[in-house]
């Protein structure tokens, strides 16, 4: 009998810690993904503009997972002198902005990334939920989870929200129709990616067709990339002249699988360069 | 696979419609065909067409099964081709299933998958076996038969796969199936979700997997 026991309550010990450290009725009760792009596309969370750059070359970086909460140790100044170095204009956090999606966590992100001293656009990711009012303290900080920006009137970054591993029908209408637009080069960012390389784990949205679809869509619309992270490691997958790319994620410690790092875009005359930068290990 | 012990083949047909909103409505045709070739081993094959008038119709997904089974352990190697017209999307699958039966009422199975997605002008090749994105993921299927009355029987599913079709196993499908035997005919009515968007502490139930089928031994 004892044996029979002494299981159940080390899953009921288990779930009450995780009970005490997320909101476990953020699980089933938290807005879905169809809620969060109806409230972005709706016109009520204001959109960030496009910053100004010089339209014939431009350079960018990606940025995901800083999980600040977990990681409050993030090297601005490295990532700033990194940033000179390499003559970034702006850059972009994929997501999982804070670890816990707590309020004083969501703070710190905005203190750090601000400090940083370049404008920037991001999205939200699954962390960002773990709280009830994860996404509440998300747009209040951060803005819309969707949405478009044009940056010099060429390049068009349509950012989608996936924080749940998942697109939706809203969204993915939503984005056929920005994707038509054959005026302007295309990129893609997102929290989750569509592949992950030969990993068996659970770090690509859920659904099979969902994949499919969305594949099928960047490449009808000739998109030449999407970026993405959540899986805290550095990828490149090219999968029928779409160039899939993961971003390294850019937390230390705990969460650092090897391969922190940022990707770096050059956009001039309608082209798209990309360079992987590792973060300076210190 | 009631029975298939009396008989030597058994062949059956199912009609699957999947619904996952916004992204595919879909209504599959499967046929099937089992047949045993000595006491431990058995050979399955299937081919379905998603009919029009829903998402991507045509052909849906063709494949082979080998089984082995002795007492209460079985070990499944199959090949599969599945696609997406519309899409120009396509998958190669090869799985290794180990399974085991541990009580009469339940079924255990786990093992690994590899998968190679297709794109473009070869979606429809089933012999691509390498790509970029080509990964390796887990399987797995766990089934309780909780009700056993004469003809009928019910069971609740958690499976990325069954025969012919494969899940990411992030999605949690799960379901229940319903048997009716009479006489040499059973009837197979299957019911199941998945949980779209997984993700440690986040999760949507978002799909529909609703089928119907007969079988029928020879």
């Amino acid at each position: 009998m004892g044996s029979n026991r002494a299981p159940r309550l080390v899953i009921a010990a288990a779930l009450l810690l995780l009970a005490c450290k997320w909101n476990l009725t953020q699980a089933v009760l938290h807005p879905t993904v169809e809620q969060r792009v109806n409230e972005c596309l709706s016109g009520t969370i204001p959109w960030p503009g496009p910053v100004q750059v010089n339209p014939d070359s431009f350079r960018f970086a990606v940025l995901t997972d800083p999980h600040f909460g977990k990681s409050d140790t993030l090297d601005v100044t490295g990532i700033r002198a990194e940033f000179n170095r390499l003559g970034v204009d702006f850059f972009l956090v994929l997501g999982d902005l804070v670890h816990d999606g707590l309020a004083d966590e969501y703070s710190l992100a905005v203190a750090m990334l601000d400090s940083i001293g370049l404008p920037y656009y991001s999205t939200i990711g699954n962390h960002d939920l773990y709280q009830a009012d994860g996404w509440q303290q998300f747009k209040e900080r951060f803005g819309p989870s969707c949405y478009v920006v044009t940056v010099g009137d060429q390049l068009k970054l349509i950012f989608l929200d996936t924080a749940e591993g998942a697109i939706g029908p809203t969204q993915f209408d939503w984005l056929d129709d920005e994707l038509a637009d054959t005026t302007v080069t295309k990129l893609v960012a997102t929290h989750y990616p569509l592949y992950d390389g030969s990993m068996p784990g659970p770090y690509r949205l859920s659904s099979t067709a969902e994949r499919n679809k969305l594949q099928h869509l960047l490449t009808n619309h000739h998109v030449p990339a999407i970026v993405s992270g959540h899986v805290h490691a550095w990828r490149h997958t090219a999968v029928d002249g779409v160039d899939h790319f993961i971003a390294g994620s850019m937390s230390p410690g705990a969460l650092d699988y090897g391969d922190r790092g940022m990707l770096v875009f050059t956009f001039a005359r309608d082209s798209l360069a990309w360079t992987h930068v590792p973060f300076p290990t210190h | 696979m009631p029975g298939l012990a009396a008989a030597g083949w058994l062949a059956g047909a199912d009609l699957g419609f999947g619904f996952e909103p916004g992204v595919e409505h879909r209504l599959v045709l499967e046929a099937m065909a089992t047949r045993p070739v000595s006491s431990v081993l058995t050979f399955s094959g299937f081919i379905a067409a998603a009919l029009p008038g829903f998402d991507n119709p045509g052909l849906a997904r063709y494949g082979l099964v080998v089984e082995a089974r002795r007492a209460r352990f079985g070990l499944e190697l199959g090949l599969a081709h599945e696609e997406w017209s519309s899409w120009t999307a396509g998958e190669n699958r090869a799985l290794l299933l180990l399974s085991a039966r541990p009580a009469r009422s339940w079924t255990c199975a786990v093992g690994a998958a590899w998968r190679v997605p297709v794109f473009g002008r070869t979606y429809h090749s089933p012999f691509v076996w390498r790509a970029d994105a080509a990964e390796l993921n887990l399987a797995y299927r766990l089934s309780w038969r909780f009700l056993s009355t004469g003809r009928l029987s019910a069971a609740a599913y958690l499976a990325n796969t069954d025969r012919s079709s494969f899940r990411n196993p992030q999605q949690l499908p799960l379901g229940l199936v319903v048997n009716y035997e009479a006489s040499r005919w059973t009837v197979c009515a299957r019911l199941g979700t998945g949980i779209k968007g997984l993700s440690s502490a986040l999760f949507s139930p978002a799909e529909l997997d609703a089928h119907l089928g007969v079988e029928r031994g020879f």
